[in-house]
């Protein structure tokens, strides 16, 4: 049974999340990776005096896509071509001060993150949402429009900063929830049991 | 050179079949793991990958939107009047895929990480191997990074043999198997040197699912360490699952006294691979 969320979603209904639950999703995401994390927290520390902060888009409240899209331009229209997840761990030391600084609801990426990002949706109530990997031409289908895009020149089209509006994405596994539970590790613990009781 | 030109036209033909098109033992095997599965999660990862498959090839959209690192494993026959011309063209059919299909943009200068498309320094990797006769054979392989992050050099002590070096593998595949969109291919390249046994093992992923070393004693550790990663649990996508890997394909070479290397390189189940036979004539034969 797939549960569609429809954007903005309330704390609230994040934490009545669990693990296990399916959901797809419609509304407005941002996709940031490696660079664009980085370079989100760079422009928070110049942005912390008077000038205030320096960014080309409004992070507040989105829900961060670990993704780098694949995106075909058509004069001036952008049209995505592929969309789906990266491997979220590459992201696990930039998340919980992106999460304290700009409140995403939740993450979407794959393969799970780590502890610290565990910490971090547990005190915010937030959670993470797995995505199937390698199947960026379904995402495809579920992108709306193509809002915005950021720093497509100084990162280029996978690293950039892509707002994007999509229809029934999905679906989308809750794989570490606002309780503190987490399927990644679980599953990796499982499997050390196993192999280390498993007869040679 | 008209001829040439054909050839080229089939090289860039390979990049997109294989970039949309998953190849058919892939899907066999996808459907295969799909009737193993007893939970919900797992058949809704596997379910989701097969139909991904089937809206790409039938929208001639990239399977995945990391559409990879451009691999060429070349057999080149020393008699080919193509010889010269093949770098080049490998080179040049990778543009031109990156522009026509199109393809991301995925190769980035490690120092300053500026993204000048498909094609730089090292990029598209092309693995030679000089075979005699007439005929080159190209097999393209799209490697996307998560996988290839999965990539492993281990060193096993010696004296521990083929079951060390099982222990030691598959002790590897299951820590990294969750990050590499599972189920994943391995490929076990086992002694040589440090660079050879990786070669080995990346050389191996071109294979079949079903085709086992020529080696009887290869082919059984081959199932040996399916098994074993199978057992553990780890699923499609690491969601927890019967089927963790599609296969296993090992290969070896000769060994010092000392050193016992091992290399692992997984790809994941968007195992995009298609080849390309190139006769004396240049008349250029696309196959799967």
């Amino acid at each position: 049974m797939i549960r569609k969320v429809v954007l903005p979603v309330s704390l609230a209904e994040v934490a009545s999340w669990c693990v296990g639950d399916v959901l797809s999703l419609s509304g407005v995401i941002l996709t940031a990776r490696d660079l664009a994390h980085r370079r989100i927290l760079e422009a928070c520390l110049q942005g912390a005096g008077e000038r205030g902060l320096d960014l080309p888009f409004d992070p507040t409240g989105l829900p961060i896509f670990h993704c780098g899209p694949l995106a075909r331009r058509d004069g001036v229209r952008w049209t995505i071509t592929g969309l789906g997840p990266t491997t979220s761990a590459r992201m696990e030391s930039t998340t919980p001060a992106i999460m304290a600084r700009f409140a995403a609801p939740f993450l979407i990426g794959k393969g799970g993150m780590g502890p610290a990002t565990r910490a971090a949706l547990v005190e915010r109530g937030a959670a993470y949402l797995a995505a199937v990997g390698g199947t960026g031409a379904l995402g495809a289908r579920a992108v709306v429009e193509v809002l915005s895009v950021a720093w497509l020149e100084e990162l280029g089209m996978p690293d950039a900063v892509w707002i994007l509006r999509l229809n029934e994405y999905g679906p989308l596994v809750v794989t570490m929830d606002s309780q503190g539970r987490d399927l990644h590790e679980e599953v990796v613990r499982a499997a050390e049991r196993t192999l280390g009781n498993a007869p040679r | 050179m008209p001829a040439g030109a054909l050839w080229s036209d089939a090289l860039v033909e390979a990049i997109r079949r294989a970039s949309i098109s998953l190849p058919s033992d892939v899907v066999a095997g996808l459907r295969r793991a799909l009737e193993g599965e007893t939970t919900e999660l797992a058949r809704l990862q596997l379910e989701t990958m097969l139909e991904n498959a089937r809206v790409a090839r039938e929208n001639g959209l990239p399977l995945c939107q990391d559409t990879g690192t451009p691999v060429f494993f070349v057999h080149a026959g020393t008699e080919s009047p193509w010889l010269a011309d093949l770098p080049g063209a490998l080179v040049d059919a990778v543009r031109v895929a990156t522009d026509s299909i199109p393809l991301r943009p995925s190769a980035i200068d490690p120092f300053t990480n500026r993204n000048v498309g498909n094609v730089g320094r090292g990029v598209p990797v092309i693995d030679w191997d000089l075979v005699p006769g007439e005929e080159i054979v190209v097999t393209y392989v799209a490697k996307g990074g998560g996988s290839e992050n999965a990539s492993g050099l281990l060193f096993v002590q010696p004296g521990g043999g083929s079951t060390a070096v099982l222990r030691a593998v598959l002790a590897h595949v299951v820590r990294v198997a969750p990050r590499a969109c599972p189920p994943v291919v391995v490929g076990v390249g086992i002694g040589g040197t440090a660079d050879l046994a990786l070669r080995l093992a990346k050389r191996a992923l071109v294979r079949r699912l079903d085709e086992h070393h020529a080696d009887p004693s290869i082919a059984a550790f081959e199932s040996e360490l399916l098994d074993a990663v199978n057992r553990s649990g780890i699923g499609p996508m690491g969601l927890g699952g019967a089927c963790t890997a599609l296969a296993v394909h090992a290969d070896f070479a000769y060994r010092h006294p000392a050193s016992l290397p091992v290399g692992v390189a997984l790809q994941c189940w968007v195992d995009r691979r298609v080849t390309v036979r190139i006769p004396a004539s240049g008349i250029a034969e696309v196959v799967e």
